[in-house]
């Protein structure tokens, strides 16, 4: 027999465990390690349900938990990928590039949605990671803003700008 | 008509979900770790704020008032028999109401497993107790020992049913319970003056070589391959986490049974298991999977006799008043102890703050134990745990244990007990 906290908490493994997934392959692009963050989502969930502790809104709360978790990650790593390196505010330069090299290139394209939205991915990875992580999980995972504040441990005014700005950039990147 | 750019960015997800299996995995793994580590019957303060109807005058209705005081939970178990001993007006209510309740609340064999074998470590701290108070007559072990046997081998058979599903979860839950069981033989050799405690020794040793006969049968059943090393360091790290977690949790309750230098061992072995768990998490960053297994088992074992030791020595002293010591304080001198008891509960606050596990960002879990004082605390602290980077936690490496004070007088009649530490210590 299962009581109360445990059939909601096992209700939200069902509800969410493909987008948490989804999410973390989205962010660290390693199906294993991906399988891993989001198990580990939900056994730290438990402990903390085990322990007394009450969970209001699952979503959130389990967002924030592999958000950290996949913070956490990329802490560990010995050597800084390129991708974080691209990441940096300091890679200003070579998004300016990307800027020239893009209205040069594809102004005159017509282009389809599925080319479109190949753009819209590759050029998300060229985002500020604040940025693109706000965006993520406004347009992909499909969080509220208020969601995203509590899940990045962050002021609903700060993800709502960030928001707009990641939109605002990417808008120039993909020329629309 | 272009479609706004969120439209776009949410097709960028590409659909890549679980697949069946790996959603029939996770799933496996949830599930017995909730079995695991089951919820927490609801804390008993909230039962014992009920107030008893004052108006009832009648001899049966303050019988039936006093009744339901004693069983005031709701779910039929009495909290005031949870420490009862063989001999207590309420043991029967122990051993045939609230054990058994639990026992059949315990529905998967994970679950049936750990119930079955705290029940068998509950007799032998029992026992423990009664000799420690010179009370364990040859008719109380004698019975103590046959439930002890019937509860070991309902354990073990639970074990060896989790071991064909679960084989890495049931080698961790052996190890716990052979752990425990090593502790108590220890412990009964020490305390058993007088009464021989050797027949319950005895019926230890056969119970401890189940267990091992379990784990054995549990190692067989796991494969070689690096995923299913990845899943019992898994299991032995989260059951190391919890069993560190039960054992700060009862030396901030035995802090007033300990003598001082018993004090400082036992804030001196916390650190190092927490230490363990530690270095276990650096191992599984550099992938060296089986090397931190290995530590997360050293600690899942240390921990385990380190909570047995301070469950028996806080029984002890409640029931006599007798601090207990490492065999060489063994002082006689009737002497106050408020002031040794401070320097205890010193010595294991800095061991509390040292066993929060600060350099690894992995134990939120962890934290709720170094703040036992109340449930809503333990909420709150493990949910800031569970978000708040290590970086502030960090700093708490610098406490040192600060050592208890030499006092030059000894303090209350002291208990020769002396940890019991792992076999090749």
């Amino acid at each position: 027999m299962t009581s109360g906290p445990e059939q909601a908490f096992l209700k939200a493994f069902e509800s969410h465990a493909d987008a948490l997934f989804r999410h973390a392959l989205y962010r660290v692009s390693d199906r294993e390690k991906a399988y891993d963050l989001t198990q580990e989502t939900y056994l730290k969930a438990w402990e903390f349900i085990a322990e007394g502790g009450e969970v209001k809104h699952y979503k959130s709360f389990l967002y924030r938990i592999l958000h950290n978790l996949i913070i956490d990650e990329y802490r560990k790593k010995k050597s800084v990928s390129l991708d974080e390196l691209l990441e940096d505010e300091a890679a200003a330069p070579a998004l300016e590039a990307r800027l020239a090299e893009g209205s040069a290139v594809e102004a005159e394209e017509a282009l389809d949605e599925s080319t479109l939205i190949e753009q819209v991915r590759a050029r998300i990875a060229d985002l500020p990671v604040d940025y693109r992580i706000a965006l993520t999980l406004r347009f992909v995972d499909g969080l509220s803003p208020k969601e995203i504040a509590e899940a990045i441990d962050a002021s609903e005014n700060v993800v709502s700008v960030r928001i707009h700005r990641g939109i605002q950039k990417l808008r120039i990147l993909c020329d629309l | 008509m272009k479609k706004d750019l969120p439209y776009y960015i949410g097709k960028t997800r590409g659909d890549t979900p679980l697949t069946p299996e790996e959603r029939v995995r996770m799933r496996r793994t949830i599930h017995t770790y909730l079995a695991m580590k089951p919820l927490r019957i609801p804390t008993r303060n909230a039962e014992r704020a009920r107030l008893l109807p004052t108006f009832f005058y009648s001899p049966r209705a303050i019988a039936a008032v006093l009744v339901a005081a004693v069983f005031a939970s709701g779910t039929g178990i009495s909290y005031a028999a949870e420490g009862a001993l063989p001999g207590d007006l309420l043991y029967p209510v122990k051993t045939y109401v609230n054990e058994p309740i639990q026992g059949a609340l315990a529905v998967s064999a994970s679950a049936k497993a750990t119930w079955a074998a705290s029940v068998a470590s509950e007799r032998l701290q029992e026992a423990t107790v009664l000799a420690a108070e010179g009370r364990l007559s040859t008719s109380t072990q004698a019975q103590i020992q046959r439930n002890f046997i019937a509860h070991t081998e309902l354990a073990v058979a639970s074990l060896a049913q989790v071991a064909s599903t679960s084989p890495e979860q049931s080698d961790a839950a052996a190890m716990r319970f052979e752990a425990q069981l090593s502790a108590y033989q220890d412990m009964l050799a020490q305390v058993g003056t007088g009464t021989s405690t050797a027949a319950l020794q005895n019926s230890i040793v056969l119970a401890r070589q189940d267990a091992a006969a379990v784990r054995t049968l549990a190692e067989t059943r796991m494969d070689d391959g690096l995923r299913e090393h990845a899943i019992a360091a898994s299991f032995a790290r989260a059951a190391a986490i919890q069993q560190l977690a039960s054992s700060v949790r009862s030396a901030n309750e035995a802090s007033n049974a300990l003598a001082s230098s018993s004090a400082e061992s036992i804030a001196i072995q916390l650190e190092s298991a927490s230490t363990s768990i530690s270095s276990g998490n650096d191992l599984l960053d550099q992938h060296a999977i089986p090397q931190a297994l290995g530590a997360y088992q050293r600690a899942l074992d240390a921990a385990s006799r380190l909570d047995a030791y301070l469950q028996a020595s806080a029984a002890i002293h409640a029931r006599t008043g007798l601090m207990v010591g490492e065999q060489e304080q063994a002082g006689s001198m009737p002497a106050t102890t408020t002031s040794n008891a401070s320097d205890n509960s010193s010595a294991l606050g800095h061991a509390r703050r040292d066993a929060h596990i600060s350099n690894s960002p992995h134990n939120g879990v962890t934290s709720s134990a170094a703040a036992p004082d109340g449930s809503t605390e333990q909420a709150s602290t493990a949910a800031s745990a569970t978000s708040a980077p290590s970086s502030n936690s960090a700093n708490e490496n610098t406490d040192e244990v600060v050592p208890a004070h030499d006092h030059a007088s000894i303090t209350s009649p002291t208990l020769p007990l002396s940890l019991p530490l792992q076999d090749d210590q």
